[in-house]
């Protein structure tokens, strides 16, 4: 077929861009995964406060942990120890609580309230003999 | 009358003592432990299922069928770890063999959508990893102490016995889990493994599971799903990651590379290993042990 050179050019622009397309869609880079980017994401931190209050019976020498680092102490034995403080309530730190009574005993107790406001989050009673130590995890408020 | 007495005592401690064993084949590491603490010695139990092996790549052999058709209790986890297990019912069962499944006394955990749809053998659309949770290790311990007195009924006081002294050490383990962990702070509990098989121990114990494979150890990760998974290991800042006693680690080296991150130790995933890992308490020891000390 002969026609004029430049309508010829024009044909042949045309049917590369048409054919480039295809190409461009395979080869061109795409962003990354939203949800990937999303769950990469860190938590942000919200630090409130907590109330948390042991109570032993008998009285005993308390400690409150948290992350392996002694938090609050009772010195020495007694009934009962109150303390307030701050934590990510996202994600909050699970508390390890320790009552060593004075002497052998074998119905002892210990109970472990949290609070946040004025809202009880935690509530529990642990029962043993002459050292009680459990793990007490707080639900986010 | 003492002496008559005496006799029947004596007749019976005898027929007791030797008295044939409950025949037991077990299609699990895990079970096969538990089977032997609440057994004792009123069970026998023959291992199908050796530690240290790939359980999600077997395949009964002829021999091992002819083993299961010569007892009277086939123990096996069930929620799709064991994808022969119909054909298995199925070719035994004229013989007689009761099925003793956990997946009954457990409470099963959704698989992630991703891992469920990732691999083409048939899974349930549950984990069936049951035995990172203690809770349902306890449940699996009354199912087998059940089915051995049905199998048993003269043994009931002895495999009650063994099943409350096996509980009380499962909530000696339960407590001293508890207390290891709690020296990791929230946001450090991420657990990246080589296949998904801690989503019980991450659901009791706050942790995220970041599995390069699916749900078993024949899902190969796409190269997108490790890049991701590298992006977000660096994004959580991640401080170590897991091997496994039964994969090659080298998928896992070549993230720490990528990453920066630790290898922090082989985790016993799949079942028991060997040593101090040969008990389901011993692997359980090892396997927090691992984590808190890599984590840590």
């Amino acid at each position: 077929m002969r026609g004029h050179p430049i309508l010829r050019l024009v044909i042949l622009i045309c049917f590369l861009s048409i054919a480039g397309i295809p190409v461009f869609f395979l080869t061109r880079k795409r962003p990354e995964s939203v949800s990937s980017a999303l769950n990469a994401e860190p938590a942000p931190k919200k630090i409130i406060p907590y109330d948390i209050t042991l109570t032993a019976s008998p009285p005993a020498h308390l400690t409150v942990s948290a992350i392996g680092q002694k938090a609050l102490e009772s010195s020495p034995a007694a009934d009962s120890l109150s303390a307030t403080f701050t934590m990510d309530s996202v994600k909050p730190e699970d508390l390890v609580v320790k009552a060593r009574f004075a002497s052998s005993q074998n119905n002892t107790a210990l109970r472990v309230e949290v609070r946040v406001a004025g809202k009880t989050l935690t509530d529990a009673t642990l029962w043993g003999g002459e050292t009680i130590e459990d793990v007490v995890s707080i639900p986010a408020p | 009358m003492l002496q008559i007495i005496s006799i029947l005592i004596f007749i019976g401690f005898v027929t007791g003592a030797f008295a044939e064993p409950v025949k037991v084949a077990s299609l699990s590491t895990v079970l096969t432990d538990i089977a032997r603490n609440v057994g004792g010695d009123r069970v026998e139990v023959r291992e199908i299922i050796k530690p240290g092996s790939d359980p999600h790549l077997y395949e009964p052999t002829p021999g091992d069928i002819k083993k299961i058709s010569n007892v009277q209790i086939v123990l096996a986890s069930g929620l799709g770890f064991e994808p022969y297990l119909d054909k298995l019912r199925s070719s035994v069962q004229k013989s007689g063999v009761t099925f003793v499944v956990a997946e009954s006394s457990v409470k099963p955990l959704a698989c992630a959508e991703e891992d469920h749809h990732d691999h083409s053998h048939s899974h349930g659309a549950s984990d069936p990893h049951w035995w990172h949770s203690i809770a349902n290790v306890e449940s699996v311990t009354l199912q087998l102490r059940d089915a051995f007195i049905a199998a048993d009924p003269d043994g009931r006081a002895q495999f009650e016995a063994n099943a409350k002294a096996f509980e009380a050490k499962l909530k000696v383990l339960a407590k001293w889990t508890r207390l290891q962990l709690a020296v990791l702070p929230k946001s450090k509990r991420i657990l990246v493994t080589s296949h998904d098989a801690l989503g019980y121990f991450a659901r009791d114990y706050g942790f995220q599971v970041l599995p390069v494979q699916g749900i078993s150890t024949s899902d190969q990760p796409s190269s997108q799903k490790v890049r991701n998974l590298i992006q977000e290991i660096k994004a959580l800042g991640v401080k170590a990651i897991f091997a496994e006693n039964i994969e090659n680690p080298k998928v896992l080296q070549q993230i720490t590379i990528e990453t920066g991150a630790n290898l922090g130790g082989t985790l016993y995933a799949d079942g028991l290993g060997v040593g101090e890992a040969g008990t389901y308490i011993g692997m359980m020891r090892s396997n927090v042990t691992t984590i808190v000390g890599a984590l840590h």
